[in-house]
């Protein structure tokens, strides 16, 4: 049998990336090894260091699993001194429906610019900085540019992108199971509708002409993350960490404003 | 049971493209007799489709003794005075456009003036009549479930594309002006915004009012172009953000309140303006992911407030004149606290 494809070792704890593995059998294989391989990183506490960790020993890549809310600083710090690519997976802001809603503004709408932008999150108690980071990210991503906060009180934000269009973010805490979900939708005469709810994102593109719903994803986001990190190898930088930190900078302003 | 005359003050697009087709839909109640404007000279081709009288101003129509039934579809500023001069006519009932009143004082006193004449007042804010409110309503107060979060979202194309399908216009609307007013200008701005919020948000304030009746602060305020508005506020401990954006093209109109509570996200989803396509439409999202859409009712807001006019007509109903009075303040106070901050701001 010819392998077309050189297999890349990846080291990974058990669980949803080793399923991600077994789905990847061709590009991956599996080691107990940091060196040469591209390391994933769980993304409880303390997982600024561990990935510094994950460098020292040789790793090429890593992959942060599901980040912990951690300081802008500290990732930006991060981001200057890794030196390798590294991946962070967002299950409520995959790259994949970032993508697909970005394409479709521009296929569908010719890039028109939103007049506004909202988005509407609701977290576990725990998880609130962390959902409202995505929900961040929705609106940067959505925006096409990293927004600053104009306004803001713990739960209702003003963001604004450097051409004054306006962005309003709504995040609370809820008894609502799962791990937050957030509604994002920009409003201009080309609509998008971003509905994150578990592992499962729709986005909407609306025209004069109607809807288009994209294909739903099915990849798995773990498995996503690792070919990403992959593609990284080849040279494509993600600059996760980089807007990682945008949005968790734009979620300490708004979380400092709670009176 | 003759129908109640109705006297239709205003001439304009929305009265030929709201008011006589939806008084059509309710002929068995209420009957269009005369038709007045402001100098257009419009109100008698509308009168002519209608077999109505037609004049010019407020006098003729409110000494007309067939109009039991005053709409006034004139511009906001006016409203109060009209409604003044209608109750000292003695007419018993009045429907008035949104919004009552674009003062405190001014909507004291039409208050007061109608209490005391026992005359019947509704104002046309038609989200609160639809069925699909008291549906939505019933579905909070039965779970019983605490609201944490309220949003409205509105995105409108122009309403000429609605018009073009419930009426034909005589002379065209005119086309909506692209660029929109000099929104960097922030009186500009603060003005355009109070009266976006008196005017448009004001249809959905009456349901956010019975939710989170105590406005506490407004947390941000912004004009969003060509016109539009992004605004934040806090009421009664909740958090509730307004965004409108009136466009000059594209998708067909979106106008979504969303209340968040406890464990569920309750979706209302109203139809656009103008139109008769039944109630808005209301789904809840629950965290175990059970998503539940209530049936349509065949009765849209329109429909549903000319019939609320009716009941009270008929004494089937009484005015809830504190509760209109509480409706415009909070309106009232939200806007200029809006406007208020856009004018500081910068």
């Amino acid at each position: 049998v010819t392998r077309l494809q050189v297999a890349h070792a990846v080291q990974a704890p058990a669980g949803r990336y080793r399923y991600a593995l077994a789905e990847l059998p061709l590009s991956t294989s599996r080691t107990d090894d940091a060196a040469g391989a591209i390391v994933i990183v769980p993304g409880a506490g303390g997982w600024i260091d561990a990935v510094l960790s994950a460098a020292a020993a040789g790793a090429i890549a890593v992959v942060v699993a599901r980040p912990g809310f951690a300081p802008a600083a500290d990732i930006r710090r991060l981001d200057d001194a890794i030196g390798l690519p590294v991946v962070v997976e967002r299950t409520l802001l995959r790259a994949d429906a970032g993508e697909d809603a970005a394409s479709e503004r521009k296929a569908e709408g010719g890039g028109t610019a939103p007049r506004a932008v909202v988005a509407d999150a609701t977290a576990p108690r725990g998880l609130v900085a962390q959902v409202a980071r995505d929900a961040v990210g929705w609106l940067r991503i959505l925006f096409g540019e990293e927004p600053v906060v104009l306004a803001a009180d713990g739960e209702l934000s003003l963001l604004e992108t450097s051409h004054g269009i306006p962005g309003a973010l709504t995040i609370v805490a809820t008894d609502r199971p799962g791990e937050g979900a957030i509604h994002a939708r920009v409003l201009g005469e080309v609509r998008t509708e971003v509905a994150v709810e578990g592992e499962r994102t729709r986005v909407i593109t609306t025209t004069g002409r109607g809807s288009l719903e994209a294909p739903e994803r099915f990849e798995s986001s773990a498995r996503l993350a690792v070919r990403r990190a992959l593609a990284a190898l080849n040279g494509q930088t993600p600059g996760d960490l980089r807007a990682l930190a945008a949005d968790t900078a734009a979620v300490e302003r708004i979380l400092a404003s709670r009176p | 049971m003759m129908p109640h005359g109705v006297g239709i003050v205003g001439a304009g697009p929305g009265v030929a493209a709201l008011h006589l087709p939806t008084l059509a839909r309710v002929s068995d109640r209420f009957e269009v007799v005369h038709i007045s404007d402001a100098g257009s000279g419009r109100a008698a081709e509308l009168a002519s489709r209608v077999g109505a009288r037609s004049s010019t101003g407020i006098d003729d129509l409110l000494a007309d003794p067939r109009v039991a039934v005053v709409v006034l579809a004139s511009p906001p500023a006016a409203h109060a005075a009209q409604i003044l001069a209608a109750v000292a006519a003695g007419r018993r009932a009045i429907l008035c456009e949104k919004p009552l009143a674009t003062t405190l004082e001014d909507a004291q006193a039409v208050i007061d003036a109608c209490r005391a004449t026992r005359t019947a007042l509704l104002i046309g804010t038609n989200h609160l009549y639809d069925p699909a409110w008291g549906r939505a309503k019933h579905h909070l107060l039965a779970e019983g479930h605490r609201v944490r979060a309220i949003s409205v979202t509105l995105a409108l194309p122009p309403n000429g594309r609605y018009h073009d399908v419930v009426t034909e216009l005589a002379v065209p609307a005119a086309a909506p002006a692209r660029g929109g007013p000099p929104l960097e200008v922030p009186q500009v701005a603060a003005s355009v915004v109070r009266q976006l919020i008196t005017g448009l948000a004001v249809h959905d304030l009456p349901m956010l009012r019975d939710l989170a009746p105590v406005i506490e602060r407004v947390v941000f305020a912004r004009a969003v172009a060509p016109i539009g508005f992004v605004v934040g506020y806090r009421a009664s401990g909740i958090p509730v953000r307004l965004a409108t954006a009136m466009l000059p093209d594209g998708a067909d109109a979106l106008w979504s309140l969303e209340i968040t509570t406890e464990t569920d996200v309750l979706t209302v989803s109203f139809p656009p303006a103008f139109v008769h396509a039944g109630s808005a439409e209301v789904r809840v999202d629950s965290g175990t992911g059970r998503r539940t859409t209530y049936p349509l009712n065949p009765d849209d807001g329109y429909l549903a407030e000319w019939h609320a006019l009716g009941d009270v007509m008929e004494g089937a109903s009484a005015v809830e004149y504190d509760e209109l009075l509480d409706d415009a303040r909070y309106a009232l106070t939200l806007a200029d606290a809006a406007s208020d901050l856009i004018a500081g701001a910068r």
